[in-house]
């Protein structure tokens, strides 16, 4: 049978879209609705915080999209299995409230090493999470490798500007810069001071001197002046000026800088206030 | 028994007849009418308090009710509303298919100007007429497709307005400074189009070429000005973190600005590469004439030979504009390739398989216009089992779709073996390896019918394949490699892969251009010896390609997710959440059957220019064909060191291309024989 052209024309085009589309209704269908923010009542147990922080884990919080529980091998970040009990070992003079609450508020003050940084600030968009929908998932994250011992009540660290509850040596910050000096491979530990902006000063401190980075952004410097760019500059166009220059720096700064010390530096810059 | 009189038939029915019998249908429906009133008047039952008004309570209420409402009417304020619905289908899926469909006529008109100067150039400085009429019939293409561009530009804009006020007030309140500019230059490009493609042939070739070099600068600067608006929404920069603005700079030059920029033009450029070759595969199909066959034939094979210049840098693109995204936000980007859009790939790897399968399939059956020994031919079953066996690769799922118990079967939600191939470090060996393939058989098909005479060939040919040999090797172990280091390792190698691939490429064309200079051309080319089959093959890329670049528009939109602006404008209206893929591929098919229909009734119009222009024996198109007797045309004057045969085509400038001058017998005689092989070329195709 002679079909003619144009017929065959639209059976082509018509047959190749529906092959395409026939390929879509393959794969897995879910719908990804924008997550709600979750209240909790007063009453709410200890268990009751657990599950709804598994919830929170596994969907709005979007932790388990990077953080894999149980896992080895070549990861991406870090696995979560035994949080509970390896975060109060990971950074001196940190327990593991303090530390679960910074890797969520400032997840790269400090980064495990052999990771990159990369999370975001969870209470930050676009994830967004309310402090209590963080403590939540605190109370989940303390049931891997041991129990949940926060509350509704639990005052966390970080939380609305609040400093971490350990105890801090104010002079750690200094003995951790001289760590980072020496290192460009391991990422800094934070034992450091706290801002009242909440950024970790010290290392961060240490390596903009170590970078000479007020020869010309300090007094009497060529270009502008580095206090008060958390309120000119985002977080963002920080880290770029930071990775991409310009005009270009020495190669002692960009053969020498690691992504940590870029991910420390921006956070504190970003909350440097006039004067700071 | 009594007989009746035998009724006589009228011979025909007369006007007469036909008015008797209207008149007295006319008749019978006014006496109906009159009768039915007269029965109504006479016999229907009135109602006494007929003519009275009547008013119930409930009337009363209702008429209350109407006044109040017309009270408050009056006195509502006005309010700015955030969102407003469109019928039927919803917001979000009309401004979906509208931008879609503009961003795809516009794709064309900016990509097609591209290769039409790159043409128009090589075709004035080899003096060679036929790429210059070449030229001019792809600039054709562009006026119908600048008009729907501009259509659907515009209804893109008032939808926005009208449907997502408040974000729409907030975008152009943000980039208000760009606004000017882009408007100017809208009308620039308009200019220069309408005055490059108007005045060819009118003014001389240099003052044509920056014409035509005009058309493309200004064209690229009013896609990247539209690129900052749309890559802000995705990587926002610039602004303070409730949104307001600090740095329009910094806010144009997000992160994924220039890698969408870069991205666009060479998808652009495949993309109105495959759209010109299903144009000329369409009037392949329709030609009359074996010159015309022979034309199309020609046209089409430089149309593909675009877009697979385009698609293959196009990966490498692809991987910057992804490193970008992570670099911007990790989330963004394990939400695109680990998680709600990770199946996306899936398809999209069916679709490039599909592309590369197909461009692969063009050319080997290319290889039957060439006369002679084809030298290439026993590789095309080798070429062809390492395509598909990367097809197969690319579009392996980590973790398939699969039932508890089969997941209890496999031991996991991944298959015990297959699962290793669902991972990047195979995907990305899979990718430059049907690269290198494809590359493989653009040179076989280049060096159909030629005979190196150069005193280093065999030292050429050993090298050659000496180092796609060691490229594929390289590839293929840092492929490897990948399994067995961490994650930050094995996201670099994806860097020496491409470098290796796109190194091994540039040495093989160096050496094989130098190798076939005054090669011997054992081998006439037929251009228009194609099976019609070819030509559905060039409609199914440019389908292909089509549905790809609505789907990839459509993970660039949907990584956003439920925000309009990422991270500091949410979306709020009933369409922010993200819809399955199986929706999402229903409306990008929609979207590419409109564009079809679209297109080709832009491809009817101009057929009907050119038919209009032609002769009866095809003139027209038979001054644009190359000549027989050489490999020259496509595979000559395009390719960097084959000059086209030396009077092949006389020397004429840019502008040719309209004169009137006749083609002669000798032509459509040399085609006439090409064509009566026609047929035959088809089965003599690999």
């Amino acid at each position: 049978m002679n079909v003619p052209m144009p017929v065959k024309l639209l059976a082509l085009v018509l047959g190749a879209t529906l092959f395409y589309t026939w390929v879509g209704s393959l794969v897995p269908q879910k719908e990804v609705h924008p997550p709600e923010v979750v209240e909790l009542a007063d009453d709410l147990s200890t268990e009751e915080l657990v599950e709804i922080g598994k919830t929170i884990y596994e969907g709005k919080g979007l932790c388990n999209t990077c953080h894999t529980i149980g896992k080895s091998g070549a990861l991406r970040f870090p696995d979560m299995a035994g949080i509970a009990e390896t975060a109060s070992t990971r950074v001196p003079g940190f327990g593991q409230l303090d530390y679960l609450a910074q890797s969520i508020y400032q997840p790269n003050a400090f980064i495990v090493p052999g990771f990159n940084p990369g999370m975001p600030a969870i209470d930050k968009p676009p994830i967004g999470l309310s402090d209590g929908e963080i403590l939540s998932v605190i109370a989940y994250l303390q049931t891997l490798g041991g129990e949940a011992t926060v509350s509704v009540g639990t005052q966390l660290p970080y939380a609305d500007g609040a400093e971490p509850t350990s105890d801090v040596d104010p002079a750690g910050g200094t003995e951790v810069a001289d760590a980072i000096a020496g290192s460009d491979t391991v990422a800094p530990p934070q034992t450091a001071t706290v801002t009242q902006a909440g950024a970790a000063a010290g290392p961060a401190q240490a390596l903009l001197e170590r970078y000479a980075c007020n020869e010309c952004h300090g007094e009497g410097g060529e270009a502008s002046r580095l206090a008060g760019l958390g309120t000119r500059r985002t977080p963002a166009d920080i880290r770029r000026a930071l990775v991409d220059h310009e005009p270009p720096l020495p190669a002692s700064y960009t053969g020498r800088v690691t992504l940590a010390e870029v991910s420390a530096m921006t956070e504190y810059l970003s909350n440097l206030e006039e004067g700071g | 028994m009594p007989s009746f009189p035998k009724l006589k038939r009228p011979e025909k029915i007369t006007p007469g007849m036909i008015a008797l019998l209207v008149l007295v249908l006319a008749l019978g429906a006014w006496m109906t009418w009159k009768g039915a009133v007269w029965f109504d008047d006479t016999l229907g039952y009135d109602s006494p308090l007929a003519g009275e008004a009547l008013e119930t309570p409930f009337d009363r209420a209702q008429a209350d009710a109407e006044a109040a409402a017309a009270e408050e009417a009056m006195a509502r304020p006005y309010e700015e509303v955030e969102y407003r619905a469109f019928p039927v289908v919803g917001s979000r899926v009309a401004i979906w298919v509208v931008a879609q469909l503009k961003l795809l006529f516009a794709a064309f008109v900016l990509a097609v100007p591209m290769f039409v100067l790159i043409i128009e150039f090589v075709g004035w400085r080899t003096k060679d007429e036929r790429l210059d009429r070449l030229a001019y019939e792809f600039t054709s293409l562009l006026s119908p497709a600048f008009a729907m561009t501009a259509a659907f530009g515009g209804v893109m804009t008032f939808m926005l307005i009208a449907l997502y006020p408040k974000f729409t007030t907030y975008l152009m309140g943000i980039f208000s400074p760009t606004l000017a500019p882009y408007f100017v230059l809208l009308f620039a490009e308009a200019a220069f189009f309408y005055t490059y493609y108007l005045t060819w042939g009118k003014v001389g070739p240099k003052l044509h070429l920056f014409l035509g070099l005009m058309l493309n600068l200004v064209g690229t600067a009013l896609m990247f000005i539209a690129n900052a608006w749309l890559t802000f929404m995705t990587s926002p920069a610039g602004i303070s973190e409730k949104g307001a603005i600090i740095s329009v700079w910094d806010a144009v030059s997000n992160y994924t600005w220039m890698p969408i920029n870069i991205h666009r033009i060479i998808a652009n450029i495949a993309f109105g590469g495959s759209i010109a070759a299903a144009y000329a595969a369409f009037q392949f199909l329709n030609a009359k004439t074996p010159a015309e066959r022979a034309h199309y034939d020609w046209m089409g094979y430089i149309g593909n030979f675009v877009a697979v210049a385009g698609l293959l840098p196009l990966p490498f693109a692809g991987y910057w504009l992804a490193s970008e995204i992570y670099a911007f936000s990790q989330t963004m980007g394990i939400t695109m390739m680990g998680g709600a859009f990770s199946w996306l790939f899936i398809i999209q790897a069916v679709l490039i398989g599909n592309l590369f399968l197909g461009i692969n399939y063009y050319l080997w059956m290319g290889m039957g216009r060439v006369e002679g020994k084809r030298a290439g031919k026993p590789l095309i079953p080798v070429l062809l089992g390492v395509i598909t066996l990367c097809f197969i690769v690319w579009a392996t799922p980590r973790s398939p779709v699969t039932t508890p118990e089969e997941m209890a079967a496999m031991g996991g939600s991944s298959h015990p073996i297959l699962g290793f191939l669902g991972v990047m470090s195979a995907k990305n060996t899979a990718v430059n390896l049907i690269i290198l393939a494809t590359f493989v058989s653009f040179i076989l098909y280049r060096r159909s019918g030629k005979k190196p005479s150069v005193g280093w060939a065999k030292l050429g040919n050993v090298v050659q394949g000496g180092i796609l040999l060691f490229s594929a090797l390289v590839v293929i172990s840092l492929g490897i490699a990948g399994y067995f280091v961490e994650a930050q390792v094995r996201i670099g190698l994806s860097v020496p892969m491409v470098l290796t691939v796109l190194f091994a490429m540039l040495i093989v064309t160096v050496i094989d251009v130098l190798m076939l200079r005054g090669a011997d051309e054992s081998g006439k080319t037929h251009w228009g010896r194609m099976p019609d089959r070819a030509q559905y093959v060039l409609i199914f890329l440019a389908v292909t390609f089509t549905w790809l670049m609505g789907l990839m528009g459509y993970v660039r939109s949907g990584l956003r997710q439920h925000w309009h602006v990422y991270g500091v404008i949410r979306d709020t209206s009933p369409d922010a959440f993200t819809p399955t893929l199986g929706y999402a591929t229903k409306v990008v098919s929609v979207t590419v059957l409109i564009f079809f229909a679209l297109i080709g009734f832009i491809f009817w119009l101009a057929s009907l220019s050119h038919k209009k222009k032609r002769g009866p024996f095809g003139e027209a198109a038979a001054e644009a064909v190359p000549a027989a007797g050489g490999h020259d045309g496509p595979g000559g004057a395009l390719e960097p060191g084959t000059p086209a045969s030396p009077g092949s085509a006389p020397a004429i400038v840019p502008g040719a291309a309209r004169s009137a001058s006749a083609a002669t017998r000798d032509d459509l005689v040399a085609y006439g024989e090409s064509d009566e092989t026609g047929e035959a070329g088809g089965e003599e195709s690999p």
